[in-house]
């Protein structure tokens, strides 16, 4: 009797995930080794032939000011996004977290509507109101007493437009992980604190801070991996314009590999991309983890 | 000086209408032009709100673009990733969860560190495998690479941690089998995971841009986002009117059923975090 349960379960066990491990494998992990093994190829898409160049194309990617440039827009949009999406996600959590019942909610809802909204969409919008002569947003900046600006067409503040919208459509979802970490801090915790004297500032950076850093730490390392391959935004806002003012890591991989169909630079580029990914979470677990010694 | 609490409430009054505001002023936008004729369009300054209400561009809309087409082919989409990547989620999430055997660890590690695998590092290989198994410019190359999510075995596995195993146990006894188990039991008690798993991975695939733009060739095979960024490239500024009247129509069937299901939404997506 056990064994033939035994024998029941491990069928079920075997069948059940053979078919899982087999997809997330054909999936996710063949294309790792194909696309480093492409990246060492001098390959074109169409072509029958590729030679071996081994880092021919690492070394000529590393050498190319475009995508140089396409990497330092990726990291600049990565780490200012980052900052914002805790700062005002931090904000915006704390805000909500003070605001009784109904209207909690309403404001949830609205602040989580352009998340429900299709990026390709919400870009259209701002798209229409960055326009420079007949958008709202330089109107209505206008009231302020503020100089109209030419959002996407200018090198220098591009890429800050960009973030604003991609900060509109998706800190929504940072808002109501944070509200949730919020909500999770046992009321007893301030009143304990309170009795000993501290007052709201100290509450905030003895309590509310460190219980959150589970959370902190989870949109962290969600929020880089994201920003770091951001498309749509850009594909839909700017082509990486102007000139090459707003391309991204992404954006390069697309055009080169899909557009001049030079896949075996473009794996390099995305490996190299893979490589500081991990690099930076890997970086990322270790300062938490000593944090946490204190 | 202590601020009253009357004092208190304006302001929190005043930066609750701010925050609302400064989220809504894209959707109004969006609206307001969606309604205007194209002389009113290049009016400077621009008008907040619409001289009259004009609906013709809705009309003329589904004329110059297939938005049923890409609705239709959004939601295939959708669904065909979603129910699938529902019940391996759950069956993979109970095993881990319920099952001792060899390699278990190993093997769940290794599904978890997926996650960490992003998609523009491996859109040039599942590109050529599309290609190698002739699903290029198909629905199904949009559909396969979701059927496997490990999220989805993560949030069921720890689901299913705190449910005591002497009630499956006692199933096992009675005779069942191990799979009308796994439908019998664990599916309706999974019902909160599977709404969740289940928003997530359908908003995923909804919003999804790159990899249908690469993949998709046909006009009639596009989705949503894809015939929606494509088609607009070809209008010019004085358009922008039917951009806005498309726009709206492509986003308004979810946030419809977002308003509704509000609490779901809101609990699923904040579960996953992560845009595809």
């Amino acid at each position: 009797m056990l064994t033939i349960l035994r024998d029941r379960k491990r069928r079920f066990v075997y069948t059940g995930l053979a078919p899982i491990l087999l997809l997330f494998s054909l999936i996710y992990v063949y294309p790792i080794f194909t696309a480093f093994f492409v990246s060492l190829h001098d390959w074109e898409l169409l072509s029958k032939t590729h030679d071996f160049i081994a880092f021919g194309n690492y070394l000529n990617v590393l050498r190319d000011g475009v995508f140089r440039r396409s990497f330092l827009n990726t990291l600049y949009f990565t780490f200012v996004y980052l900052f914002f999406t805790l700062i005002l996600g931090l904000g915006l959590a704390l805000f909500l977290n003070s605001l009784k019942k109904p209207f909690q909610t309403i404001l949830e809802v609205i602040i989580f509507l352009p998340v429900v909204t299709i990026t390709v969409a919400g870009a259209l919008v701002w798209k229409w109101m960055y326009n420079p002569s007949f958008g709202i947003l330089n109107y209505l900046l206008g009231f302020l007493g503020i100089e109209p600006f030419k959002f996407l067409a200018s090198p220098k503040i591009v890429i800050p437009s960009i973030i604003v919208m991609a900060l509109w459509k998706w800190i929504g979802i940072n808002v109501i992980i944070l509200l949730a970490g919020l909500q999770s801090i046992p009321e007893e915790y301030y009143e304990a604190a309170e009795i000993d004297g501290g007052n709201r500032r100290s509450l905030f950076v003895r309590i509310t801070l460190p219980l959150l850093k589970p959370t902190l730490e989870y949109i962290f390392v969600t929020t880089i991996l994201a920003a770091m391959q951001v498309f749509a935004e850009i594909f839909m806002l700017t082509y990486g314009g102007p000139g090459i003012s707003s391309r991204v890591v992404a954006f390069h991989i697309y055009e080169i590999g899909f557009r001049f169909l030079k896949i075996g630079e473009a794996s390099s580029v995305a490996f190299i991309l893979f490589t500081f990914i991990l690099i930076v979470t890997a970086f990322q677990f270790r300062i938490f983890k000593r944090e946490e010694l204190y | 000086m202590k601020p009253t609490v009357f004092g208190k409430k304006v302001i929190k009054t005043i930066v609750f209408i701010i925050i609302a505001v400064l989220f809504l002023i894209p959707f109004w936008w969006m609206i307001v032009t969606s309604l205007k004729p194209p002389q009113e369009i290049l009016l400077y300054p621009p008008t907040l709100f619409p001289k009259e209400i004009n609906l013709r561009n809705y009309v003329d809309i589904f004329k110059r673009v297939q938005l049923i087409t890409f609705f239709k082919n959004s939601i295939i989409v959708a669904l065909g990733v979603t129910t699938v990547a529902v019940f391996t989620s759950t069956i993979g999430g109970y095993i881990f969860a319920k099952f001792s055997f060899r390699g278990k660890n190993a093997f769940f590690m290794f599904i978890l560190s997926t996650i960490m695998v992003p998609l523009t590092v491996i859109i040039i290989p599942l590109y050529m495998m599309a290609i190698a198994v002739g699903l290029k410019n198909s629905l199904l190359a949009l559909i396969i690479p979701g059927w496997v999510n490990a999220l989805g075995i993560f949030l069921v596995r720890n689901f299913l941690a705190s449910i005591p195993d002497s009630y499956i146990e006692a199933a096992r006894i009675d005779g069942c089998s191990e799979f009308m188990i796994y439908l019998r039991i664990i599916l309706p008690l999974l019902k909160p995971a599977i709404a969740a798993i289940f928003i997530f991975i359908f908003m995923a695939n909804w919003d999804s841009f790159f990899w249908p733009l690469i993949v998709i060739d046909d006009v009639s095979k596009r989705t949503l986002p894809l015939g929606l960024g494509l088609f607009t490239q070809a209008f010019g500024v004085q358009n922008w009117n039917l951009i806005m009247s498309a726009t709206l129509v492509s986003i308004f069937p979810v946030l419809l059923v977002f308003l509704f299901f509000q609490r779901y939404f809101i609990k699923g997506i904040s579960l996953s975090g992560l845009k595809q």
